[in-house]
């Protein structure tokens, strides 16, 4: 409890593996190109550091406060936003496979189902009148082919 | 019951027959891909030529824009679309060379494609200002660029505008350098009307507009006979004496292995539509020259742009 | 004269074209992904049995309104409908969350109709003057102008502005994907075709703004018995306070307001600037004037008003150097161009000079003019049907802001690339915001990263054998905008030690 970090920290040491791989990739460009990627790469990696430093910081003043750093995601809360958004990455791909109407005449009651709405009439209504006005707005107005 | 069953089937079946042998198109849209965005020469020369195939094909057509990879998005992603009828896909003749660029490797081909017709020969051109006093046509230009660097704007490396003046450099020994403004062509024009680019280069239609305002002069076509948007402007071999063609052409196609009847009919469809004088005119009026292309032909023009640019790789760095 | 100009405008076709223009233009505006160039393109084929003033005028139309229309699922719902609605949805959609959009959507109202009648009148008065202005600037200049852009990004970072410009550099990182623009050379694309032209702006707005947003939610709702309690926020927000503004209030915005416009009428003659700068400009200016500068990102009603404001200044802007020289100053124009050009209406000066020309084109910039107020009112008349959106509770609404989302992105390139673009910064737009990093600097840095590298680069290009700072010293425009970013990031530090120092004393 005494040792944890704040999680500045931790965003600020996954930023500097995002621009040392930044800087990898850029190193191999030609000169010209080259020059604004890796000035963009070497202010990055120094930002990540004064983060670390002000995380470090932040959590020394909740130690001596004795108190735990306050921990900006909950476990449990990041838990279900991370199911939701597996639910729209599978709509996504969904589309891909299953085409855009069915996949969203699964998604829609589904996800309004996961977001704890109850009342029945409400999902199938909801889930109707969005895809029949889609359908009558890009696909027999604008005549735009949906995936 | 078995009696019912089997004349249900039946008529279900001579009614499939039926319609299977109705005719194109039979009232369904036919989708036009165009592989550039909204607001380009491409996608308003389709856009003019629209009423002109619904009223042929006796149908509606449908616009939609697929823009990015230089083409070959729209192109990769209809390759294999069904081959019947109601798939047309935009192509311009940098398919064939594009590809040739180590850093955008591409082994598609127009021939992985049936060509439909040739719609559009947008000549590449040189236009400078008119109040210039370092030269006043492309003869004296020439002339001035061999001894001094003459800046020329360009929207986008690797397509006709930039290799021709590469081309240029290489044949004639000058110093055109190339200033690349990506935002659009718009911004090229007004670096080059503000006084910040000496010259410009593009094709016709993009000049034109400018040239009949009179901010701008054209100095060159590169094509071996002139324009008919400018008939009084010499082609560059006129001036220099050395053959120097460089064009953006456009057409349509669509994916391989179609009924050769159903091919022959779009063909001709297209055909008449692009050749409709009223289409040709309002077409000039945009600065755009009409030249159609029978699949053969638009193939050998694919042929030789790719030639073109593979004499030239080096030169470009390819 | 003006009897004929009149009664050119007030046909019965004319008229019509107004009225189509100015609703289809609200609808696509709302809709997201789709936008004005888009708009005009689909509405182009049904001008060609009409008029050329009456063509024109709904063209016109289209464009305005559309960029105002997006304002309104920014505000309701932090979906901004277009690019240029970005800078709208931080503080409008703070104020629905407070209850007060009603006000939000009538100050976006006010402020798009200052700055596009603003944009109109300037269109009017001065358009040849104002198009010799735009022929100044060029890739040197824009280079200064992105440069004194992502000055901006320090005063949209809140308390940390370490995290500011953490995410204005991942802007600037996103925005380096894609071909090099001097050599061609293809950056972190990785042989993909789809990132050949770099990440589509539209897509990545949606992710970072919209879907984040979203996840945010989710995890609100995941506390045990949010929802039941009713604790979840926007569940059945009351609407009260006002719409419009007081004439009080609206004489002490009124020096923000013509600020705000004045700059967007600028970015929008400039053909290298769009829309969207725009809209962060108007932003800024408001931010950078008001006493109370803590309140913005949380809700400040002025910062909808300067983003509003500017963002419909632009589009008359755009159309000076359009008509006058025949050069579009955005993609929009660009497509409007080619409908004039079908009508018989060749742009040049001689459409303000020459007697005959001035008979159609005058028509045509009073017709925009009247768009403007015939979209404030169809604005103030929906807005108070479409503010109930907002009072369906959350989890309801957010499997439909999804669906929304995912397909607008679809429709820039139908392309599925994209919508994965959308799902991916939605990830990373939480965890920034989670994390308290600002998203607003990620999109200023796309566009000014790619603005200043580009400008460099041409720069270096364009002046042949002089050095590189002597080209740049001798630029009057350039002097200009470096003297602005001297100012303005030592200004706040100079006025800071001058407080200091009088305390003391």
């Amino acid at each position: 409890m005494k040792n944890k970090l704040h999680i500045d920290v931790y965003a600020g040491i996954v930023m500097i593996a995002f621009a040392a791989w930044w800087i990898l990739e850029a190193s191999k460009f030609p000169v010209v190109p080259r020059r604004f990627p890796m000035f963009v790469g070497i202010a990055f990696a120094l930002v990540a550091v004064l983060i670390i430093i002000g995380g470090i910081k932040k959590s020394k003043a909740s130690w001596t406060a004795n108190e735990e750093p306050k921990a900006v995601i909950q476990w449990s809360g990041f838990k279900y936003t991370l199911i939701g958004f597996a639910g729209i990455v599978l709509y996504a791909v969904a589309i891909n496979y299953i085409h855009f109407f069915p996949a969203t005449l699964i998604f829609v009651p589904l996800m309004m189902l996961f977001l704890r709405v109850r009342k029945w009439h409400q999902i199938v209504l909801t889930d109707l009148i969005l895809n029949g006005l889609i359908w009558l707005i890009f696909v027999y107005e604008l005549k735009i082919t949906l995936p | 019951m078995k009696k019912l069953l089997v004349l249900a089937l039946a008529l279900c079946l001579v009614l499939t027959s039926v319609a299977a042998l109705a005719e194109f198109p039979d009232g369904k849209p036919i989708h036009i891909y165009v592989c550039s965005g909204e607001s380009g020469a491409t996608s308003l020369g389709i856009n003019l030529l629209k009423p002109y195939l619904e009223k042929e094909f006796n149908t509606s057509f449908v616009v939609e824009y697929e823009k990015g990879g230089g083409g070959f998005i729209c192109w990769l992603k209809h390759q294999y679309d069904k081959p019947d009828g109601y798939t047309w896909i935009v192509v311009n003749d940098t398919m064939d060379f594009a590809g040739l660029n180590p850093q955008t490797p591409q082994t598609l081909t127009s021939r992985d494609f049936q060509l439909l017709g040739c719609q559009v020969v947008d000549i590449s051109a040189l236009a400078g200002r008119v109040d210039e006093t370092r030269w006043t046509d492309l003869a004296s230009l020439v002339e001035y660029a061999k001894e001094n660097e003459v800046t020329v704007s360009v929207s986008a490396l690797g397509n006709e505008d930039a290799n021709v003046i590469y081309l240029m450099n290489n044949k004639l020994g000058t110093k055109f350098n190339l200033v690349v403004n990506s935002q659009s062509s718009a911004a090229c024009i007004a670096d080059v009307i503000g006084g910040h680019v000496d010259l410009y280069s593009n094709n016709v239609a993009s000049a034109d507009s400018q040239v009949k305002q009179g901010n701008m002069k054209a100095l060159c076509v590169f094509n071996n006979e002139r324009s008919q948007i400018w008939p009084d402007v010499p082609t560059f071999e006129e001036v220099t004496g050395i053959a120097l063609s460089s064009h953006s052409a456009r057409g349509i196609m669509m994916p391989k292995g179609g009924d050769e009847a159903l091919v022959q009919r779009l063909v001709e469809g297209i055909a008449k539509c692009t050749q409709d004088p009223e289409y040709v005119k309002i077409m000039a009026e945009q600065s755009l020259e009409v030249v159609y292309k029978d699949p053969a032909q638009f193939q050998e023009l694919f042929d030789n742009s790719k030639a073109d640019v593979v004499a030239i790789k080096d030169v470009l760095g390819w | 004269m003006l009897a004929g100009v009149l009664s050119a405008l007030f046909q019965w076709d004319v008229l019509f074209g107004l009225i189509i223009g100015t609703t289809v233009g609200m609808a696509m505006g709302i809709m997201p992904g789709m936008g004005a160039t888009m708009a005009i393109s689909l509405m182009i084929p049904v001008t060609y049995t009409m008029g050329p003033i009456a063509s024109m005028v709904l063209l016109a139309s289209l464009y305005t309104t559309a960029t105002f229309g997006g304002s309104f699922t920014a505000i309701l719902l932090h979906t901004p409908g277009t690019s240029s609605n970005a800078a709208t949805a931080r503080d409008g959609y703070e104020m629905t969350r407070q209850g007060r959009g009603l006000e939000a959507i009538g100050t976006a109202i006010t402020g798009s109709l200052f700055g596009g009648v603003f944009g109109g009148v300037a269109l009017l008065a001065i358009a040849p003057l104002l198009a010799q202005l735009a022929l100044k600037f060029s890739s040197p200049e824009y280079f200064f102008i992105a440069i004194f852009g992502l000055t901006i990004i320090g005063s949209l970072s809140g308390d940390e502005p370490v995290k500011g410009f953490a995410t204005g550099l991942l802007g600037l990182a996103v925005g380096v994907v894609g071909m090099e623009q001097s050599t061609g050379y293809m950056r972190y694309t990785f042989r993909n075709l789809n990132l050949m032209n770099g990440f589509t702006m539209v897509p990545v707005l949606l992710g970072l703004f919209t879907i984040s947003q979203m996840l945010v939610q989710m995890e609100r709702m995941a506390k045990p018995g949010a929802i039941e309690k009713g604790q979840v926020i926007d569940d059945g927000i009351k609407f009260s306070g006002k719409f419009f503004m007081s004439g009080k209030e609206f004489l002490q915005r009124l020096p923000l307001m013509i600020r705000a416009a004045v700059l967007g009428v600028l970015i929008g003659i400039l053909p290298g600037a769009g829309g969207d700068i725009g809209s962060w400009v108007g932003y800024n200016e408001a931010k950078r004037s008001a006493k109370d500068k803590s309140t913005f990102g949380k809700g400040e009603v002025l910062g909808v008003l300067g983003s509003e404001t500017a963002n419909n200044a632009v589009c008359g802007g755009a159309y000076i150097p359009l008509l006058t020289l025949g050069i579009p100053g955005s993609g929009a124009s660009a497509v409007l161009m080619t409908g004039l050009i079908i009508h018989g209406l060749q742009p040049g000066v001689s459409l303000f000079t020459d007697p005959a020309k001035q008979q159609q084109i005058y028509p045509i910039i009073i017709g925009y003019i009247l768009a403007n107020i015939l979209m404030c009112i169809l604005g103030a008349l929906i807005a108070k049907k479409v503010i109930n959106v907002a009072k369906i509770p959350m989890n309801a609404i957010m499997p439909i802001v999804i669906v929304l989302a995912l397909i607008g992105s679809y429709s820039i390139n139908r392309s599925m690339f994209d919508v994965g673009v959308t799902v991916a910064f939605g990830f990373i737009g939480y965890f920034m915001r989670k994390l308290k990093f600002p998203t607003a600097p990620v999109v200023l840095g796309i566009i000014l990263g790619q603005m200043a590298e580009a400008g460099l680069y041409a720069s270096i290009q364009m002046k042949k054998s002089a050095s590189l700072l002597g080209f740049f010293a001798s630029r009057p425009i350039c002097w200009l905008f470096f003297i602005l970013t001297i100012a303005s990031i030592f200004a706040p530090m100079a006025m800071n030690a001058i407080k200091k120092r009088s305390l003391k004393v």
